[in-house]
């Protein structure tokens, strides 16, 4: 691996003035999964590695009946561990579990999975689906950002130098809704996602007809796409197989994947389909049991 | 007496130790951490050692500047590969992706690695063809080259009166070895221009010379050691440039260098399992026998051959009217290696997949076409017919064959979740190797022995040990046994099988030989009749009578105690070759996403005489488990554009994980009448069958055959939708 | 070149300090400064789990954790499984069921199988199968795995290195 300074810092304030160092070449790690990675293989050149997890807020959860609070550097078994969390917060613990094995998750985080922007991250479309707001620290402050309009490309997201994101807020869930995340790979674990789908839904309280969606696509293009027009087609619609297969459909529609090891465009696109409509009825489901 | 002195197994009811369930003795050291591989040899000043490879599939090096890495502190020393050595006549061309140029040793391995980063290597790119699968693509190309053609009966003919004939493709895809603990070595000189070379390495005996040649050094002088390796299956057997290059730097800065590959150039460099496609027209008569095969298979073992040969097409059968074709595609890939019963996962892949579809043609029930064809397996060895109808029959009863069959497609499940059966059947030789030991009985009564055989992860400790302590009377614990060092009595390679069959078979004999003479020395003490005598439980018996403890046995040897020698192999019936095995595959397959999940997975296996029945049945289950792999989902993946192994990591390389593959059962078919065989190997043959059976099973659940292996989603679906009229 | 960092762990119940450069990984430091080469090297970038070592209690790839993140943390690995010279349960059965055959995996295996047996104590045959997925196995003994681990469930209690840290 190459060269670089490690320190670590137990305040934002400090952690933003190291990241202003050493002229841009200065990165925030929190579990390191890929950042320690990349730097092995050089696709990232830090000189000075700022581990953000003595911070005591980067850390922390906190769940109300006003949301919930995760820092950005708590790993992701502390959040599948936590029953209330699973259950109200579903796509996102269904990510959390699956985010490289039980070893990764030990140490990778929600907020570093998203900060790498990875097209293919897995939090990311649970993220969406479920509404979060990301608070990012930087030398000009804190600021506040839709996680809609965070990545902006592979690799790459709306982050200045200096920044780094201290917590994800994720609001209050509403009644009768349910949430979920799947993502298509070709073993049972442990592989890159090929297409990802995450889906919040709320029903009526019969549970027969959707009252709200939201629908966010991860692999299929150069970031994780908002699905609004899935989202739409169910939206005031009576849950049925006719009105989940024009969601899957609106889904496939917008995915821009590309032809790489993991498969062809249309491959991709099919599956894209297939899988919005198994998340979908699966976020029906939870929203029914609870 | 002597003329009953004959050597030969005992009675299979007597048996104590042999054929029992028995852990490995060295597993205390696996699981505990103690085991010192290669790579965890670090005498005190160790260098380590990284390498620059180039990455491109066909270029020219134009320039190679190693002096900036030779100016960063802590690096010790720098070697040109021969590929990077532009003073050398006609060198600077390199083939393929993953050519080693350079190698840095260094004080710590990250240093080292600033080194290779330091090193300047210019190249000039040059055309490259990488596809394995495209005849045409590399006929136009100039890329290929015929290896072989031979014909018998009157092929034309017979396919015109078949009542059934069908056309069929199919293939397989290249893979690599990907051993676990990757190729490399550890050397250090000694005093006297001593080279100690600990390697891993399945060729202990067969190393010495691989060094000293291009070392200049006498054989004599070289120690080679390797207790423990994470796995060969058929590519650890050289010393090779790595190895070479070790020593040398070594040398140069006279203090021990330690050269593991990384991962990636283990990959891409130490070694892959060819490909082969197979065009195929195969005819049978009313009754489903096959009476006429017609075929071209070809493929690439990289630049300068290693394909598939034309012979053992088609597998295991052979045809009254056969002809067969080979081609070999001189491709920009890495070179081959022997792979786990070469080539033979890839030729039952070739043959058995289109008997499958010709079964799916007729309408037949795919295991009434193989039971049809049986007789046709004679001309491999004549007692394999027999050998595979019985264990056919074990094999559908412990899958279910009868109850779950449905013809080809016609799973009446109304979901999306497809599933079928499939079956497919394999041979291999396994015959003892060479193989010489000592067996020393110290004056004591404890048993020592030494050969230079290694473990490679198979049991030839435990096996060596079972057949001492089962000849001698005595309690595994009481047997040490030496190898994995060239300082013992030679022995052959691990490859092909040969290993249980070579160690148990001259073991035995030195034991036996052994055992001989302390019955005579305790007839004479103790006035008995060395005919009667027998070792049993820790003492020397007469009949039911003991006669005297092990221990006072050996006090007659004298304070030298005894040292017998044994060799092999010899046509004494202690050992013995050729198996048979059949496997069947029940699937399910998700026709929505193109999932293949494994429901369950039969082995059914014949190997002679079992030593250790443990360690044979984990034999099984790893080779069918690495046959779920290639089967599924492993595969070497070129990137046409850039020439490149674009999947030489494990997160791109993808081996099955523990969920992956289903329930496995294992059935080692053992009558008396295998036992009498002797000892036979074991370690290749079940890995052979796992592709066809689960290609067939597929083909079952869903009416299509999924012509190339691995089955991943994309090609289930890309299958499925070419039978409906859309694009591949 | 970045300053060497002393670093203050406990590892298998020792107290170590250790010299590293921030670009070290624990791995390296374990298997070359501190000659502690029962963890093993497989992938180098967290696929196959042979470096597997608990921290702070939580089995993690040891190649993907810097040395100096270890400062002040307890470290277990395979070299303190075994309490007094007795072998761990899940030791015993993987002995017991043939659970390895080369070996290099074997180490990663057994330290995500403690901690897994440690989470939950009876774990289904599912719940393992997911749990170990992040180690592979070339050999491959995945099945006989499943059964050791099955296998030592029962007969976990009353192991002295199962005091809970």
């Amino acid at each position: 691996m190459r060269d670089f300074d490690y320190a670590a810092p137990t305040t934002v304030a400090e952690a933003v003035q190291l990241l202003q160092s050493h002229n841009g070449a200065a990165r925030p790690m929190a579990g390191g999964t890929d950042l320690i990675d990349q730097v092995r293989v050089g696709r990232l050149t830090p000189d000075l590695v700022v581990d953000i997890k003595k911070i005591p807020e980067l850390t922390a959860i906190d769940f109300s009946t006003t949301g919930l609070r995760i820092g950005a550097a708590v790993p992701c078994y502390r959040l599948y561990h936590d029953a209330q969390i699973t259950a109200a917060y579903s796509a996102l613990t269904d990510s959390a579990t699956i985010i490289g094995g039980i070893q990764i998750q030990s140490r990778a985080s929600v907020g570093g999975n998203l900060c790498n922007s990875g097209p293919a991250a897995d939090s990311t479309p649970s993220l969406i689906a479920l509404g979060a707001i990301v608070v990012i620290a930087g030398p000009k402050g804190t600021r506040e950002v839709s996680v809609d309009t965070f990545c902006t490309g592979p690799g790459k997201n709306i982050l200045e130098r200096g920044e780094f994101v201290v917590e994800i807020k994720l609001p209050a869930r509403a009644a009768h809704s349910g949430s979920a995340y799947q993502r298509f790979i070709p073993r049972n674990e442990m592989d890159i996602a090929v297409v990802g789908v995450g889906v919040s839904v709320t029903l009526d309280a019969a549970g027969q007809n959707f009252v709200a969606a939201k629908i966010a696509l991860g692999a299929v293009a150069a970031k994780p796409l908002v699905a609004d027009a899935a989202a739409k087609a169910l939206i005031g619609q009576a849950v049925s197989e006719a009105t989940i297969q024009k969601a899957a459909e609106a889904a496939r529609a917008i995915a821009t994947p590309i032809d790489d090891m993991r498969g062809t465009i249309e491959f991709r696109k099919h599956v894209t389909g297939v899988l919005t409509a198994r998340v979908i009825q699966q976020a029906v489901e939870r929203a029914r049991a609870t | 007496m002597a003329e009953e002195r004959k050597f030969g197994w005992g009675p299979r009811k007597d048996n104590v130790l042999i054929g029992k369930s028995i852990q490995r003795i060295d597993g205390f050291e696996k699981v505990s951490g103690k085991a010192q591989y290669t790579a965890d040899i670090n005498t005190p000043g160790t260098l380590y050692a990284k390498l620059l490879t180039c990455t491109h599939a066909h270029a020219k090096l134009k320039k190679l500047d190693v002096e900036p890495a030779k100016k960063i502190p802590g690096v010790r020393a720098v070697y040109i590969f021969p590929a990077g050595d532009l003073k050398a006549e006609g060198a600077g061309e390199i083939f393929w992706d993953g050519t080693l140029i350079a190698a840095v040793a260094a004080d710590r391995p990250e240093i080292a690695e600033d080194g290779v980063k330091a090193i300047i290597a210019e190249y000039e790119v040059l055309d490259h063809i990488v596809d394995e699968e495209d005849l045409k693509a590399a006929e136009a190309k100039g890329a290929t080259k015929a290896v072989g053609k031979n014909a018998k009966g009157k092929v034309e003919d017979a396919l015109k009166t078949a009542k059934h004939v069908h056309k069929g493709y199919y293939g397989v895809h290249t893979i690599s070895h990907m051993c676990l603990e990757p190729h490399g070595t550890h050397c250090e000189w000694k005093a006297d221009e001593v080279l100690d070379i600990h390697a891993s390495t399945q060729n202990v005996s067969g190393l010495a010379g691989q060094f000293a040649g291009p070392l200049g050094i006498d054989a004599a002088k070289v120690l080679v050691t390797a207790n423990f390796e994470g796995g060969g299956f058929g590519s650890k057997f050289a010393a090779d440039e790595w190895g070479i290059a070790a020593a040398k730097m070594a040398k140069e800065t006279g203090k021990p260098v330690k050269l593991m590959l990384d991962r990636a150039t283990e990959l891409k460099a130490a070694g892959t399992r060819p490909s082969g496609y197979i065009d195929v027209t195969l005819g049978a008569d009313e009754t489903g026998k096959i009476v006429a095969w017609d075929s071209h298979h070809w493929g690439s073992g990289g630049i300068s051959g290693g394909s598939i040969p034309v012979g053992g097409i088609p597998y295991v059968f052979d045809f009254e009217n056969r002809s067969r074709t080979a081609t070999q595609l001189n491709c920009n890939v890495g070179p081959t290696r022997a792979w786990r019963a070469p080539p033979h996962p890839q030729l039952c892949i070739l043959t058995h997949c289109a008997i499958d579809d010709l079964a799916m043609k007729m309408g037949k029930d795919s295991y009434d076409v193989f039971l049809t064809n049986l007789e046709q397996t004679a001309g491999t060895a004549a007692h394999l017919p027999e050998t595979y109808k019985a264990e056919m029959e074990i094999a559908a009863k412990l899958i279910g064959w009868k109850e779950k069959w449905h013809p080809h497609g016609k799973d009446a499940g109304k979901g999306a979740v497809k599933r079928g059966l499939g079956m497919a059947l394999h041979t291999w030789g396994g015959g003892a190797g060479g193989c010489a030991c000592n067996v020393k009985i110290h004056a004591d009564g404890s048993v020592e022995s030494f050969v230079g055989s290694q473990d490679i992860g198979t049991g030839t400790r435990t096996v060596i040990a079972i057949t001492l302590a089962e000849t001698f009377g005595l309690p595994l614990t009481a047997i040490k046994v030496n190898l994995g060092s060239n300082q013992y009595p030679a022995s052959a390679a691990s490859g092909g099988s040969i290993t249980v069959g070579g160690v148990s078979g001259a073991h035995r004999r030195a034991a036996q030989t052994a055992l001989w003479k302390i019955f005579d020395l305790v007839a004479a003490k103790y006035k008995v009749d060395a005919g009667t005598l027998a070792a049993k439980e820790g003492s020397i018996v007469s009949g039911d009578k003991k006669v005297c403890t092990w221990k006072q046995a050996s006090m007659l040897l004298g304070p030298m105690g005894l040292e017998t020698k044994g060799e092999g192999p010899a046509e004494d019936g202690l050992t013995s070759s050729r198996v048979g095995g059949v496997q069947m595959a029940d699937v399910s397959v998700d026709s929505e996403t193109g999932i293949v999940r494994i429901n369950k997975y039969v082995a059914v296996q014949d190997c002679g005489l079992i030593i250790d029945e443990l360690t044979a049945k984990s034999q099984i289950y790893g080779a069918v488990i690495m046959g779920i792999a290639y089967a599924l989902s492993e595969e070497r993946v070129m990137d046409k554009k850039t020439g490149r192994y674009i999947n030489a990591d494990l997160q791109n390389y993808k081996l099955p994980r523990i969920g992956d593959i289903g329930e496995i059962v294992v059935n080692i078919y053992q009558p008396d009448s295998e036992y009498s065989r002797g000892v036979i190997g074991l370690g290749e043959p079940p890995v052979i069958s796992p592709g066809a059976a689960i290609s067939n099973a597929v083909a079952n659940a869903l009416g299509v055959r999924v012509p190339v292996v691995p089955l991943t989603p994309q090609r289930v679906l890309a299958a499925l939708s070419k039978s409906k009229g859309g694009a591949a | 070149m970045a300053k060497k960092r002393i670093v203050s762990t406990t590892i298998n119940g020792t107290q170590k300090d250790f010299l590293c450069e921030p670009r070290q990984t624990l791995l390296e430091v374990l298997r070359d400064s501190l000659d502690m080469t029962g963890t093993k090297e497989g992938c180098s970038n967290g696929n196959c789990g042979a470096c597997t070592v608990h921290l702070d209690g939580r089995p993690v790839v040891s190649c993907l954790v810097l040395a100096v993140e270890a400062d002040g943390a307890t470290v277990e690995t395979i070299e303190g499984v075994a309490c007094n010279g007795q072998l761990h349960p899940l030791q015993d059965s993987f002995l017991n069921n043939a659970a390895l055959q080369c070996g290099i995996c074997t180490p990663g295996f057994i330290m995500q199988a403690k901690s897994l047996l440690a989470e939950n104590p009876n774990p289904s045959e599912h719940d393992i199968r997911f749990y170990l997925a992040g180690n592979l196995c070339r050999c491959t003994g995945y099945d006989k795995i499943v059964r050791a681990v099955q296998d030592a469930a029962g007969k976990m209690s009353g192991c002295c290195s199962e005091a809970k840290v």
